[in-house]
C-alpha cells in the first residue's frame, strides 16, 4: 500500500532531510513510515529524531524490532507508536488519517514536565481544528442524532463532613456526558476547588459503567469551533479534575471510554473494578481526545501507549490497565443506588 | 458584617455552608433562614428558620444579587433560604456555556 513506507533509520533521516518525505506526507494525510530494521547508531537515531517531529506522519515501529534495537530508549523517541501487530492500527489511520496524524503530531510535545495547562490549551486547538475537518463531518453526517434527555439529576453531589462525593448519574446512557452533565460535574469540583476543607473528593459513576465518554448525541452542536476551543478551556473538568488532584480519588468500572478514561485519570488515586475496560475511541470518529486525555493519560502511560490506545481505539483490561499505571488498584467498586 | 472574597460563612439555621465570591463593600445582612450567617468554625446554638426562609440551598450553585453586589458559593446544602435582610437571595441567572463537544 503506498500510504506504507518501509525504512531504516538512516533511510528516514534522508527521506525527511531531503524532503522527499515530507512532500508526500503533506499529499497523502496518513502516511505512515515504518521502521522495519533495528539496526541503528545512537547517532542516526538522534539525527532522526531531531528531523522528524515536524514530519506530519506516523512514525511505527513493531514490538520485534524494538526489542531487537540497541538503543531502544532513542527508538522510542523516535516513533510515535510500537505495535505488536501493525493490523490493529493501520485500519484506524487509513479510516481517518487526518485525526490520527493530528493526534500524533500533537503528542510529540508531551513531556511529563510540560505545565498541564499548556498541554490542554494546545489538545483544545487541535480538537477544533478536526472538528473543522471532512473526517468528523462525514462521521457526524452519518450517524443519527438520538437526543436523550439528561435526567433529572445527571451528577449527583453530597458533601459528608470533609468528604465531597461527586457522582455520575446517567446510567440509562452510562453517564455520557452531555452538557448539562459536564457542567454539573464542574460545579461539584469546583465546591472542592473553593473549600480547602473539603480533603477527599470520590468521583463515581452509577449503573452499569463510571462512564462511556462524551455524549455523542451533543457532538457536533457548538457554534464554531473556534470560540468552542474557548467553551473547552473555560469549562473544563480536566483542569478542575488537575486543581483537585492531590485530594480526588476515582473508582470506576465496567466499559469506560474517552473522558471515561481521560478525567479520572488526572486523579491521584483511581480504582479500578475487576470488570473494567478502557479504551480512547476519538480517532474513529474524526477527533482526538478533548477532555484531557493527552495529558492525564500520557502522564500515566507515556506517550507511546497514550498513542497506542488512541490508534486502536481498542479496549484495555484492568489488569493492563494496572501494570501500565492507568490506574492505581484493582477491587471491586460499587455501582451507587442514587436516586 | 464586613465580606471579602474568601470569607466562608455558615448558617445558624441549618447545615448551609457558603463561600463569598463577590462581596460589595461596606457592610451587609446577610442570613440564613432568617438569622445571621456567621463564619465557619464559630460555635452557634441551632436555631429554627424563621417562616418563609426554608427553601433549601444546593450545593455547587451560586446566589447572587448584581444590586448588591453580593455573589456566594455554596458549599455545603441546607434547609433555609439566603437573604440579605429580609430580602431572599436568588439563584444565579447564569447562562449555562453552549456546547463545545
Amino acid at each position: 500500500m503506498s500510504d506504507i513506507k518501509g525504512f531504516t533509520t538512516a533511510e528516514l533521516y534522508d527521506a525527511v532531510h531531503f524532503g522527499t518525505l515530507t512532500s508526500d506526507a503533506a499529499r497523502t494525510p496518513g502516511l505512515m513510515a515504518v521502521i522495519d530494521n533495528p539496526t541503528a547508531t545512537r547517532a542516526e537515531l538522534r539525527r532522526a529524531i531531531a528531523a522528524t517531529r515536524h514530519l506530519p506522519a506516523t512514525i511505527i515501529t513493531t514490538t520485534n524490532v524494538a526489542q531487537n534495537c540497541t538503543e531502544p530508549a532513542l527508538l522510542n523517541e523516535l516513533v510515535d507508536v510500537v505495535a505488536d501487530d501493525l493490523s490493529a492500527i493501520i485500519p484506524t489511520i487509513l479510516r481517518n488519517p487526518v485525526a490520527a496524524t493530528a493526534g500524533v503530531l500533537l503528542m510529540r510535545s508531551f513531556s511529563p514536565r510540560q505545565s498541564v495547562q499548556q498541554g490542554l490549551i494546545a489538545e483544545s486547538t487541535t480538537y477544533s481544528l478536526l472538528q473543522t475537518g471532512v473526517e468528523f463531518q462525514t462521521w457526524r453526517n452519518n450517524t443519527p442524532v438520538r437526543p436523550r434527555p439528561s435526567g433529572e439529576h445527571p451528577v449527583v453531589a453530597t458533601r459528608r463532613d470533609s468528604t465531597l462525593s461527586v457522582t455520575l448519574n446517567r446510567p440509562h446512557v452510562r453517564n455520557a456526558l452531555d452538557t448539562t452533565t459536564l457542567q454539573q460535574m464542574c460545579e461539584g469540583f469546583m465546591v472542592a476547588v473553593a473549600d480547602h476543607r473539603i480533603k477527599r473528593v470520590e468521583l463515581r459513576g452509577n449503573g452499569p459503567s463510571f462512564c462511556s465518554g462524551g455524549d455523542l448525541d451533543d457532538f457536533g452542536n457548538f457554534d464554531n469551533p473556534s470560540t468552542a476551543h474557548f467553551v473547552r478551556l473555560a469549562r473544563s473538568p480536566a483542569r478542575l479534575a488537575w486543581e483537585l488532584r492531590n485530594r480526588l480519588h476515582a473508582f470506576v468500572h465496567g466499559a469506560c471510554a474517552g473522558s471515561g478514561v481521560e478525567i479520572p485519570a488526572f486523579a491521584h488515586h483511581v480504582v479500578a473494578d475487576p470488570s473494567t475496560t478502557f479504551r480512547l475511541p476519538e480517532v474513529g470518529i474524526g477527533l482526538i481526545p478533548g477532555a484531557g486525555g493527552t495529558v492525564s493519560v500520557a502522564r500515566r502511560i507515556g506517550r507511546l501507549k497514550t498513542n497506542l490506545m488512541m490508534l486502536t481505539g481498542l479496549p484495555i483490561d484492568a489488569p493492563t490497565a494496572l501494570s501500565w499505571g492507568l490506574v492505581d488498584e484493582i477491587n471491586p467498586v460499587e455501582r451507587g443506588d442514587h436516586p | 458584617m464586613q465580606l471579602k472574597p474568601g470569607t466562608r460563612l455558615q448558617s445558624q439555621a441549618c447545615d448551609t455552608q457558603a463561600i463569598v465570591v463577590r462581596a460589595p463593600a461596606g457592610d451587609v445582612d446577610v442570613r440564613c433562614g432568617g438569622h445571621p450567617m456567621v463564619t465557619v468554625g464559630t460555635t452557634v446554638e441551632a436555631s429554627s428558620a424563621t417562616e418563609g426562609f426554608a427553601e433549601p440551598t444546593l450545593m455547587g450553585k451560586r446566589y447572587a444579587d448584581d444590586a448588591v453586589g453580593i455573589e456566594l458559593l455554596c458549599t455545603k446544602a441546607g434547609a433555609s433560604t439566603l437573604s440579605i435582610g429580609g430580602v431572599a437571595l436568588p439563584l444565579k441567572d447564569a447562562k449555562p456555556l453552549p456546547a463545545s463537544d
